[in-house]
């Protein structure tokens, strides 16, 4: 038998005995069985990486008997694309995905100590889908199957998907995707166990989950911007969608389990949300295979949409039958005495990432439905996504900036007006003085207001954590901040992910409202203006690199007479092996600039092209990139228990505040 | 009215005129679907409306204009062909005998493109034998 399904067999096999080690673990309180149920996904986990590091050297060796290797690389694919065509197909898709989950769940498998009841509950139900997963990697998408015969060369990967982002985009879509399952199997085991520390378990998975998905959208955006000559960063492609909407309810989800974790509320509402956020994560996996729906992702016609719908049938009937039958368990405590009030601002904060959700799924859905029961097909234009999402952004940024310093319980009057006067006059203030400067959109003057109010709310938190520090242990600024920052890394990493957020809107909106674009038919040194920049063609080249012939258009760009750029590209490749053109968009940062070049047709004397100058596009990769994954990692950091530290630091405050007391009282 | 009842009822207004703002936005985001033969039947009476056309690129149709940018091709299925005219330049992955999905309005005997989306199928059935014994 062939080595990669060989592996996948045995994995198969010392899946179910996993799972059957468990129930009867379990049933028969033999700890025996689970010790070599950890040793069994130790071993899942091992032989997943020898099957993955297998399609990698069949990859790498360009062995066309395989016929996923025959249909996604040739001899003339570069070899960094020839390594990232492992997953650039269905059936090496499904195989990261369920490498990552074996080495999740032999992460978990590994650390004896904490395999505990919850998490013996939990592993059968990421065990059955791995199972699952093996089983359709052996019938319906078989990453090894073999041809009866061996192919001269390869079809050669998609144009479009040789781009450096294809080696990050599916990869830490699929961390995030292979994440979402752990969360999902702790909500089963809490909620069967009537044990409500699975929000605690699984906020940090989900927090992990939720830095692949982040990162997965990002590299996505930015695949778009600079590959897919759709002149922007986001298309609401329907595929695209797919990998949003469970990002959009994970996030909800974080914000939720806070209320749980402290107040003891929302407890079915989580269950909602982790629920969704997996279903949202196998209908991803179900549009990106199927071909059921049209777009760049898509992997053409396959047989395996059954499959996916048939598990998220399963997945959706198991837990509504486990959640009515253990529904008294599951009583949130009352927890919202105002409308006005933190806690209140997180179920807004739910309402309008639910309220994206639904919008987003039911654009995404709707063609299908239309089809299937109408017999018509229709197709749901951006507009409609943009028109429904933008308040729901700007609503999401205002509640941003009232959320951090808004009362716990009930917010009254004199408290809004001591918190919010200072936050808010500067917004207006600052609203202001830009109108002066020209930013006068109406949409720009609420993002301004907006941001300049969440910069300020998040400042006077965090002055007042830093002076909370200062009152139990004035160790000079720098040091309390960093004593502050690290007692409350939680809130840090958070306060910084709303930065990023933040920083995203503004591009967005920047981008948006003030893009200025052109097209031109241009003749070698022609001008042409966009905005206060002006676009001179020097020459046209054209070479070869690598498996493609370039075309390049050439252009010196001045600003106010002056030379600011030389040699900027509107770039065409011509790839031979499967005899298409495409465009390269090219994208150059100018001060607050991006100078876009998306050329339409070049010949050897003349460029059609459009050229766009879009403002503040550096923010949304500088916040998106750096300054996202830099909050999600301080988050991360409190993986470490983060309950003894914030118990240990409640004593240290009591024991300082009893110290301060009693100084006061020597004082006196 | 108690204060928990009238925020209750704002909270719904705010809900109900959301619901519709969004299906208006939505019916006027929505446009049409055919096949190459269907489209062909209803052209006259589309009128100038938007719609997207599926069908496949014709053998031997391109006429590439790049002094223009201009792309004409025949678009077609089992039972109708159509001349498509897109002057966005040259769509990503574009060739012949492969499916696409145009995006515009029929105007003049021709269908004028604002997008052309080519698809990628599973070439599976090209590969090539070359010289090599089945194994």
């Amino acid at each position: 038998m062939e080595l990669g399904e060989t592996t996948l067999v045995i994995a198969l096999i010392l899946s179910v005995y996993a799972i059957a080690a468990h129930i009867f673990g379990i049933w028969k309180k033999k700890n025996e069985l689970f010790d070599s149920a950890r040793i069994a996904i130790i071993a899942i986990a091992v032989l997943l990486t020898i099957a993955s590091i297998w399609l990698f050297n069949l990859f790498i060796t360009r062995n066309f008997q395989y016929e996923y290797v025959a249909l996604y690389s040739s001899l003339d694919l570069p070899m960094v694309y020839t390594i990232s065509a492992f997953w650039a197909g269905a059936d090496g898709s499904l195989l990261l995905w369920a490498w990552l989950i074996a080495i999740y769940i032999a992460m978990i498998a590994v650390r004896g100590k904490s395999y505990d009841n919850l998490i013996k509950h939990a592993m059968p139900v990421i065990l059955v889908t791995l199972a699952y997963f093996l089983y359709m990697m052996l019938t319906v998408s078989r990453p090894f199957r073999m041809l009866d015969f061996i192919p001269v060369d390869g079809n050669g990967l998609n144009p479009l998907l040789q781009d450096p982002g294809m080696l990050f985009h599916p990869t830490t879509l699929f961390w995030g995707y292979a994440g979402a399952i752990i969360p999902f199997a702790l909500m089963i085991a809490g909620i069967y166990l009537a044990d409500d520390t699975w929000t605690y378990r699984a906020r940090r998975w989900a927090l992990w989950a939720w830095l692949g998905l982040t990162l997965g959208n990002m590299f996505g955006s930015y695949w778009a911007y600079t590959v897919l000559n759709w002149g922007g960063f986001w298309g609401w492609d329907p595929v695209e969608n797919a990998s949003f909407l469970p990002w959009l309810t994970l996030t909800a989800f974080y914000h939720s389990t806070m209320i749980q974790e402290r107040k003891g509320g929302m407890k079915f509402w989580n269950i909602l949300l982790i629920l969704l956020t997996w279903e949202l994560v196998v209908y991803g996996t179900l549009l990106t295979r199927s071909g059921i729906i049209s777009s760049v992702h898509t992997f053409g016609e396959s047989t395996t949409a059954p499959y996916y719908i048939n598990y998220m049938i399963v997945v959706l009937a198991a837990t509504l039958i486990l959640v009515a039958w253990k529904y008294n368990s599951i009583q949130s405590k009352k927890v919202f005495e105002s409308f006005v009030s933190r806690e209140a601002s997180f179920l807004y904060n739910n309402w309008i990432f639910m309220a994206s959700t639904a919008s987003v799924l039911w654009g995404t859905t709707y063609p299908l439905l239309s089809e299937a029961f109408r017999g018509y097909k229709v197709m749901v234009g951006p507009s409609f996504y943009n028109q429904v999402n933008v308040p729901l952004g700007i609503a999401l940024l205002f509640l941003m900036g009232i959320c951090p310093l808004i009362a716990w319980r009930r917010a009254s009057v004199s408290h809004l007006q001591r918190n919010f006067t200072m936050p808010l006059a500067t917004a207006v203030g600052v609203t202001a003085i830009a109108f002066v400067f020209g930013i006068r959109d109406f949409y720009a003057q609420i993002v301004v207001a907006g941001s300049v109010l969440v910069i300020a709310t998040h400042l006077v938190d965090v002055s007042k954590i830093v002076n909370r520090q200062k009152k139990l242990e004035d160790r000079g600024y720098l040091k309390n901040f960093s004593k502050a920052f690290w007692n409350n890394r939680r809130t840090f990493g958070g306060y910084l992910c709303h930065i990023a957020i933040l920083m995203i809107i503004v591009s967005a909106a920047g981008a948006v409202v003030y893009e200025k674009e052109g097209t031109f038919n241009m003749r070698i040194g022609d001008t042409s203006s966009v905005g206060s920049y002006e676009f001179q063609l020097t020459r046209v080249d054209q070479y070869m690199k690598s498996n493609r012939q370039v075309t390049a258009a050439l252009f010196d760009v001045y600003k106010n007479g002056e030379l600011i750029l030389t040699d900027a590209n509107a770039l065409m490749y011509y790839y031979a092996r499967q005899d298409n053109t495409n465009v390269k968009p090219m994208a150059y940062r100018i001060g607050l600039d991006d100078l876009y070049f998306s050329a339409q047709a070049i010949t050897p004397d003349h460029a059609t092209l459009k050229i766009k100058v879009m403002p503040v596009m550096f923010l949304m990769w500088l916040g998106g990139f750096y300054v996202l994954i830099l909050g999600i990692l301080i988050c991360v950091s409190t993986v470490i228990p983060i309950r003894q530290r914030r118990l240990s630091a409640d004593i240290n405050v009591k024991e300082s505040m009893k110290k301060m007391t009693t100084e006061s009282v020597h004082d006196i | 009215m108690n204060r928990k009842q009238k925020n209750m009822l704002g909270i719904g207004v705010v809900a109900v005129s959301i619901i519709y703002l969004s299906a208006l936005s939505f019916s006027n985001a929505l446009s049409f679907y055919y096949e190459v033969g269907e489209f062909v039947e209803l052209a006259d009476s589309l009128d100038g409306k938007v719609v997207n056309v599926n069908g496949t690129i014709l053998k031997n149709s391109t006429i590439w204009e790049p002094e223009k940018a201009r792309l004409t091709f025949k678009l077609g299925d089992d039972s109708a062909t159509i001349t498509v005219v897109s002057n966005e330049g040259m769509p990503g992955n574009y060739k012949e005998e492969i499916p696409a999905v145009v995006t515009g309005y029929f105007i003049n005997g021709t269908f004028q493109a604002n997008q052309v989306i080519t698809k990628c199928p599973s070439k599976y059935g090209e590969l090539d034998h070359g010289d090599h014994d089945e194994t």
